[in-house]
């Protein structure tokens, strides 16, 4: 099977859903600059990656604790089905991280992969909140010709899937007008 | 007999120390919640036939009798915690929900009811009765962080949707 097919896109937030929860986090005031992986837990490398970050694990008062205890039950469901459906034999035991990320212009993520020795993650998972911003394509390639097999289609709602290790290279190209949110997270 | 076409509003159906009591174990439930979500709503916690709540839908039932002069069996009770955004729009209840009565129990800022018109604040400890399958009620949005609400559901004992019972 290609590699692409490994990387599902489904409707994981109703239009409803997505509105409320961007009303409620796109202004809060503890975004802070999103880290990449290290030998020394994470770091800012503005290089490499230039977005904010808001841990939804804070969890701060009965609103953000529903919506981060719905995401973490959504996206459950959906990795789940997603090892069900590619029969990747795998039981994910929870959601380790999950993250409010807000890339303004001039906001990107060089090509990586998410998992390493020191932040282990079997499964990645990305929410689109919105789509009217320009750039920000988040772009998938092959880990050997580094030639591009998917380039995402943003749509409001919509979760994208895929196993964590090497073999999916991905990026977000530089956003070049408007802000794009999204959501991140990760399971094991 | 009282007139129903739209409400009754009634004092003190929880006390104090009820809804202390209740309110703590909701956002306990809410802490740990990873399967009861509103899935046609923004996802707010909410449970359908909870123990706490079943039992006050038995041991509130002649309270609201002797408001409405009526005689009711119980069908069911159901709890929701709404959050920032929430809002409920214009909508009957089901048969099974022929007698509503909907308590509030805490939330951070007022937030009325709009029942078959009226515009309605229910104090947190009291209720409202009605024919929530017969008169429309709908909320606007809600701009606090929580609204913690009861519905106890019955039908009248000798009333036309007694096959729900």
């Amino acid at each position: 099977m290609e590699l692409k097919n490994y990387i599902q896109q489904s409707k994981l937030l109703s239009s409803t859903q997505v509105s409320a929860f961007l009303r409620t986090f796109h202004d809060v005031p503890n975004f802070t600059d999103a880290k990449v992986a290290s030998g020394k837990g994470g770091v800012v490398e503005k290089n490499i990656r230039s977005a904010l970050n808001y841990d939804l694990t804070r969890k701060k008062n009965l609103t953000e604790t529903n919506w981060h205890n719905l995401l973490v039950s959504l996206l459950a469901n959906h990795a789940n089905y997603f090892l069900k459906s590619k029969k990747i034999n795998l039981n994910l035991s929870r959601v380790v991280n999950i993250t409010l990320l807000k890339y303004i212009k001039g906001g990107f993520y060089k090509k990586h992969h998410d998992n390493c020795k020191e932040h282990f993650r079997e499964i990645s998972a990305i929410v689109f909140l919105n789509n009217d911003y320009e750039g920000g394509h988040l772009q998938f390639f092959d880990p050997i010709t580094q030639k591009m097999i998917l380039d995402v289609k943003p749509e409001v709602g919509k979760v994208v899937i895929w196993p964590s290790n090497y073999l999916f290279p991905h990026q977000a190209t530089e956003v070049t007008k408007g802000t794009r949110f999204t959501i991140v997270a990760w399971l094991i | 007999m009282v007139d129903l076409k739209k409400y009754i509003y009634i004092k003190d159906v929880l006390s104090k120390d009820e809804r202390t009591l209740f309110f703590n174990y909701v956002k306990l439930f809410n802490e740990v919640n990873i399967t009861n979500f509103e899935a046609k709503s923004l996802g707010e916690t909410y449970s359908y036939g909870d123990m706490i709540t079943d039992s006050l839908l038995i041991s509130k039932k002649e309270k609201f009798e002797k408001a409405a002069n009526l005689k009711f069996i119980e069908t069911y009770s159901y709890w929701r915690l709404y959050k920032k955004f929430s809002s409920l729009r214009k909508h009957i209840d089901r048969p099974s929900c022929e007698i509503t009565v909907t308590v509030n129990v805490k939330s951070d800022i007022e937030w009325p009811i709009f029942i078959g018109g009226e515009k309605v604040l229910i104090k947190p400890g009291d209720g409202i009765l009605y024919y929530g399958a017969k008169v429309e009620h709908w909320r606007e949005e809600y701009v606090g962080d929580y609204a913690l609400q009861i519905f106890f559901h019955y039908i009248e004992e000798n009333g036309k949707f007694i096959e729900y019972k």
